[in-house]
């Protein structure tokens, strides 16, 4: 019975060995218990810390707050067109004047806003299709498992951090100071920043396709740029399609608002209109953008899963 | 060396192969109905590229080059407002937490009321997903501004803003996940006899937690880059009447001379 004493609890003279063992076990618990206690301290400690002083910075005090809420809601109030039911439907007078309180007054500039929004979305589809295209070419040398060299791997993918790296709005302010106001500055920036956002989604993609094909394309004697069309691209072309529609989707809510900073697209105007106090005009123009991205967002879903397949998600 | 081993067979072989099984070798409409997207998609870069006179970026050279110029070489460096880009940088920071940390708890909250395996109740769960919709299909920049208007310019209005983006994206993921990699998790937590606040505990708030808003809250500084007057940058919107000013001095943006 001494052979295993783990069993034998109620054994007088054996009893010493069971007993260490549970004894060092409950000290271990107690180190780590105790360490653990330690780093939870000083974790709370830190946290506090940066919130007493993130408060303090941004002063978030609460006197502020209790003042600013009702703005809020006040500012709501001010951008809340002024109908009137009775007028709703008035369509222009013989001089070509809207009534006050119509939807055709709220909706006065109706066709520069569609103009706008049909530029918006232009914009993201050049944008997407621009980035998408240099991902593309990048995301093989910036896969581990595919790059042919370890240089050629780094530099694409800090140049792909770097990318992404930057906001498309601060990229866009420096586009609009170097070529102009306009649409192209915008689509620039946010053609670079999806390069580097889908370039790192394509990479990883890339990097969990099957060897195999690879192997035996590289039996057959292929070159490296035969190996990646041959042998990945079949693998990861459906991935990657739905990761650009899911990028569209973004840059269509990105080309939107950096018209903010001169760069063309709907957001322009949006900043215009409430830059001149347009307050309801401010309301009208948002509403086209909710529903513009929502309807976007609606369709590309449906083509997404029609073209990879629900059971992806 | 392995074309070799192929000598065996001709080339009028091989083009009796192509006529016999045609459906192998697509003709021209094959190939067209094969990579139609591709071609669609190159028409219409060509044709946005006249559309957007990408032909600017080469009339404009110069310019870019004088500005890469004054961004490598520096010049008036004891000029700089030091004190300003520091305050900006601990104000991003500070923005980047109190958002997370405010739009984190807000979309714990909301976010449940949006899960169908919490909320069982779908009036209330579709009623919050729409509002959550309309909190992210308008973008932050947008709430800034309202912000703005709300508390007066500063990082305040830059906190709520990123809050408000992070309230308005968890909650959104809280149930997508739910449905793929959080159900195993879930359902480990519940078979260890853990109840149903136990589970949210360890089975979702670990995934809801995760994410930098780092990258997000960068971007309030372009408020300040458009908005105000460099005599008031660093004032972090202790005058409350600022949010009067602001739309009018967003015109004051100091452009380089040479633009």
């Amino acid at each position: 019975m001494t052979d295993i004493p783990m069993m034998g609890g109620s054994a007088g003279a054996s009893g010493g060995a069971p007993r260490d063992a549970v004894a060092t076990f409950e000290r271990h618990r107690a180190e780590l218990r105790a360490s653990k206690r330690i780093w939870n301290i000083v974790a709370l400690g830190a946290f506090t810390i940066c919130l007493g002083l993130s408060i303090w910075i941004s002063q978030f005090y609460p006197d502020r707050l209790a003042s600013g809420v009702p703005r809020i809601f006040e500012y709501f109030g001010t951008i809340l067109p002024d109908l009137q039911w009775d007028v709703l439907f008035e369509g222009r007078t013989e001089d070509g004047r809207a009534v006050p309180g119509s939807l055709t007054f709220w909706y006065t500039d109706f066709w520069d806003y569609v103009e706008l929004l049909w530029e918006t979305i232009l914009m993201a589809i050049t944008a997407t299709l621009l980035g998408a295209a240099v991902a593309f070419v990048l995301s093989f040398p910036a896969a581990a498992n595919l790059a042919p060299n370890s240089w050629i791997y780094w530099i694409s993918r800090r140049f792909l951090e770097v990318c992404r790296g930057i906001p498309e709005i601060l990229l866009a302010l420096v586009f609009v100071f170097m070529i102009g106001i306009g649409p192209l500055a915008g689509i620039i920036a946010i053609a670079i920043h999806t390069t580097g956002a889908l370039g790192k989604l394509f990479a990883e993609v890339n990097e969990n396709a099957s060897s195999r094909p690879v192997e035996g394309i590289t039996a057959v004697g292929g070159t490296w740029a035969e190996k990646m069309a041959y042998g990945i691209v079949p693998q990861v072309a459906p991935n990657f399609f739905s990761y650009a529609m899911l990028r569209f989707e973004i840059n269509v809510r990105a080309s939107s608002i950096i018209g903010f900073v001169g760069a063309g697209g709907i957001g322009q105007e949006l900043n215009r209109v409430i830059s001149f106090y347009s307050d309801d005009r401010v309301l009208a123009v948002l509403i086209l953008v909710v529903l513009m991205v929502t309807i976007i967002d609606l369709i590309s879903e449906r083509i997404r899963l029609g073209y990879i397949g629900r059971e992806n998600f | 060396m392995s074309i070799a081993s192929l000598s065996a067979v001709t080339d009028e072989q091989v083009a009796a192969l192509r006529q016999s099984h045609g459906s192998v070798w697509p003709g021209l409409g094959g190939m067209l109905r094969r990579w139609w997207p591709l071609l669609a998609a190159l028409v219409y870069l060509v044709w946005s590229m006249w559309y957007f006179d990408f032909g600017r970026l080469l009339e404009s050279s110069e310019r870019v080059l004088a500005l890469l110029r004054n961004f490598l070489v520096w010049q008036d460096m004891g000029d700089w407002a030091y004190r300003q880009i520091y305050v900006g940088i601990a104000q991003t920071l500070a923005m980047a937490f109190l958002g997370t940390l405010l739009g984190t708890l807000g979309a714990l909250v909301v976010g449940f009321l949006a899960a169908k395996n919490v909320m069982p109740l779908a009036i209330v769960r579709q009623a919050v997903r729409r509002v959550l919709d309309i909190l992210r299909g308008i973008d932050q920049l947008v709430w800034g501004l309202v912000f703005v208007r709300a508390v007066g310019l500063g990082p305040l209005a830059g906190c709520w803003r990123s809050s408000s983006r992070t309230s308005a994206r968890c909650p959104s993921s809280i149930p997508r996940r739910s449905r793929t990699s959080t159900a195993s998790r879930w359902r480990a937590c519940a078979s260890t006899g853990a109840g149903p606040l136990g589970v949210i505990r360890y089975g979702y708030i670990p995934q809801v937690l995760a994410g930098v808003h780092l990258a997000i809250a960068v971007l309030p500084g372009i408020q300040h880059a458009l908005g105000h007057d460099p005599r008031h940058r660093g004032s972090g919107g202790r005058r409350d009447d600022h949010h009067r000013t602001l739309p009018r001095a967003r015109f004051t943006t100091r452009w380089p001379s040479w633009c």
